[in-house]
């Protein structure tokens, strides 16, 4: 979220950049991939997996850059760069084969390691990782809501415009999905982590 | 607020989504709720949890990769970003319909200038003035003839003076009959006209009503007018104008030549010698004379129409009014006549209810039932 924060421009930089970008100046590419070309991927890698995440995240980019003369201003830009992304990581969900790339590791059928030092679990990156893995397990809608909201820093009012759904709707997935995750969680709670 | 509620609200009161007034709420009832209160300590800590990820960076290359695949499309033009302001929309819109009305109401106030010409020109007729709306026919070349042996050439023919038939119609609304009656007799005798025909009718409760054709001279026609419509109101007034110019033109022309013609039959009358060519040249005679005996009827008549015009004039007595109801009176009797009709939809919306309630009676009935059962199922814990 801090990073978040300290990557947000002002409004009135983001129209001078807009209108940078409008006049073909590679300079403004530049400094638009500086700003969002990390979120967009961290989105890209969450949302399609890490298989296919570079490839999509330079369509999304690219997308983006080519069509950032459509780009009203109705919302930020931030929103608008997030709303493109997210339309093309669904453009090839719908592509793709039915049938998923299985994790290496099944979160469900994740066997507990009675011999693991719970305190190891503490540590940051592997909390990261049991998270990312409860992510993982949620259905698409709330998975990208969970996504945008809890790892991007996008507000509700961002995430409905981003996603293309009521304010409410969001809400009501970003309830649904905590339930579920705390169950999915849960498990790891019990051995010694944080109760969630 | 129950503990139900609170708990699908926890996540959005976590994330500071929620409105003043229902944050308070969930604040008040945290407050109270120790179970609510250990849901929202848990889910802050999930959040937390949601939020350690790191940010990913981009691979390398990615960026250049970019790079060279970036083929911007143009951008919106200036004119379409300014197009979707509704404030410079509309004072564009303003300013098109105001130069097409600049453009517009000159033309239409010239077309209404020229109705107002032709409105003058009817006035002034209407009046008595008279106006040249056509120009005389020339006398055509058939009535004119050729040339026969005795009669008169064209360019001997007198120059044709203009004659109108006029005639009014005028219906005028008189205080007292009688006396407008005798007045109206009075200008025509005035004008040295007179009264053709008169008639009048007096019956009852009813009006009295009064007819009379009055012809004056032709010079007089217009002051006889204006005089009539004087003796009261006028309620209709209608003027009308034949030129028979042409028509007398052509019937004196051919007048001369039939007068022509008898005295040449006149002259083979005296040398005719044998009988059958007497009967021949007597019978020819005759037919010609009746011609000219019809024409100059005919002749005759024109002239003395033109030379007099006519004023069909008709007289009403004006009726007493009848006392106006009062504007409260009005009001009331609109207002009971607007009640009486609201009362008869209100019945006539009830009876189709009635009619159709098989249809909306028993789903509303199954839903507030079902509604009822849920609300007394849901778990519920002191507030």
């Amino acid at each position: 979220m801090l990073l978040y924060l300290l990557t947000m421009i002002e409004p009135c930089d983001e129209r001078k950049l807009v209108a940078e970008l409008r006049a073909g100046r590679r300079e403004a590419f530049e400094r638009l991939l500086d700003l969002y070309q990390d979120k967009v991927y961290g989105l890209v890698h969450r949302m399609v997996g890490a298989a296919d995440a570079e490839d999509v995240a330079q369509d999304a980019l690219v997308e983006i850059c080519n069509c950032v003369g459509s780009f009203r201003g109705k919302s930020s830009l931030g929103t608008w760069v997030y709303r493109v992304a997210v339309n093309v990581c669904l453009e090839h969900r719908r592509k793709r084969r039915p049938e998923l790339v299985p994790l290496e590791d099944d979160f469900t059928e994740r066997e507990p390691d009675p011999e693991a030092d719970p305190g190891r679990l503490i540590v940051r990156g592997e909390i990261a990782t049991e998270v990312d893995r409860a992510i993982h397990a949620l259905p698409e809608l709330h998975r990208d809501v969970v996504i945008l909201h809890e790892m991007q820093g996008l507000t509700y009012q961002e995430c409905s415009v981003v996603l293309g759904c009521p304010v409410g709707t969001v809400k009501s997935r970003l309830a649904k999905a905590f339930v579920r995750l705390r169950s999915l969680l849960s498990d790891y709670a019990s051995e010694g982590g944080v109760a969630v | 607020m129950k503990c139900l509620r609170v708990r699908d609200e926890i996540k959005a009161y976590v994330d500071g989504e929620l409105g003043a007034l229902a944050r308070w709420r969930i604040a008040r009832h945290l407050a109270r709720c120790a179970e609510c209160r250990e849901e929202e300590i848990a889910m802050v800590d999930l959040t937390n949890k949601m939020r350690m990820n790191p940010q990913m960076a981009a691979p390398e290359g990615l960026r250049e990769r970019v790079l060279q695949s970036v083929r911007p499309e143009p951008g919106p033009a200036v004119v379409r970003k300014l197009w979707n302001r509704p404030a410079l929309s509309m004072v564009v819109s303003v300013i098109i319909v105001c130069a097409v009305g600049a453009a517009v109401i000159p033309t239409f106030t010239r077309t209404r200038g020229s109705s107002t010409e032709l409105s003058a020109r009817e006035n002034a007729k209407a009046i008595g003035v008279e106006m040249r709306l056509a120009s005389p026919s020339p006398p055509s070349a058939k009535s004119l003839g050729a040339p026969a042996p005795g009669g008169m050439a064209p360019s001997q023919a007198p120059a044709p003076m203009f004659m109108v038939i006029k005639t009014a119609d005028l219906k005028l609304e008189v205080e007292r009959f009688q006396e407008a009656y005798g007045e109206a007799v009075s200008i025509a005798g005035s004008l040295g006209g007179y009264v053709t025909d008169s008639s009048a009718e007096t019956s009852g409760p009813a009006p009295s009503t009064g007819r009379m054709t009055i012809r004056v001279p032709v010079r007089e026609f217009e002051r006889g007018v204006e005089r009539l419509s004087t003796l009261g109101k006028v309620r209709e007034k209608s003027v009308s104008g034949e030129d028979v110019t042409g028509e007398v033109v052509d019937l004196e022309s051919r007048l001369r030549n039939k007068r022509a013609e008898e005295r040449q039959y006149l002259q083979i009358m005296n040398r005719a010698q044998r009988i059958p060519d007497i009967v021949t040249v007597s019978s020819e005679l005759y037919r010609v004379r009746g011609e000219i005996e019809e024409m100059e009827g005919r002749l005759k008549y024109l002239k003395s129409a033109a030379a007099m015009s006519t004023i069909n004039l008709t007289i009403i007595q004006k009726q007493k009014p009848k006392p106006a109801a009062s504007a409260l009176g009005k009001t009331w009797s609109s207002a009971l006549t607007s009640l009486a009709g609201t009362f008869r939809s209100l019945a006539a919306a009830g009876i189709w209810l009635l009619v159709y309630s098989p249809f909306w009676a028993l789903p509303i009935g199954a839903l507030l039932y079902a509604k009822r059962r849920s609300l007394t199922a849901q778990h519920s814990c002191s507030d």
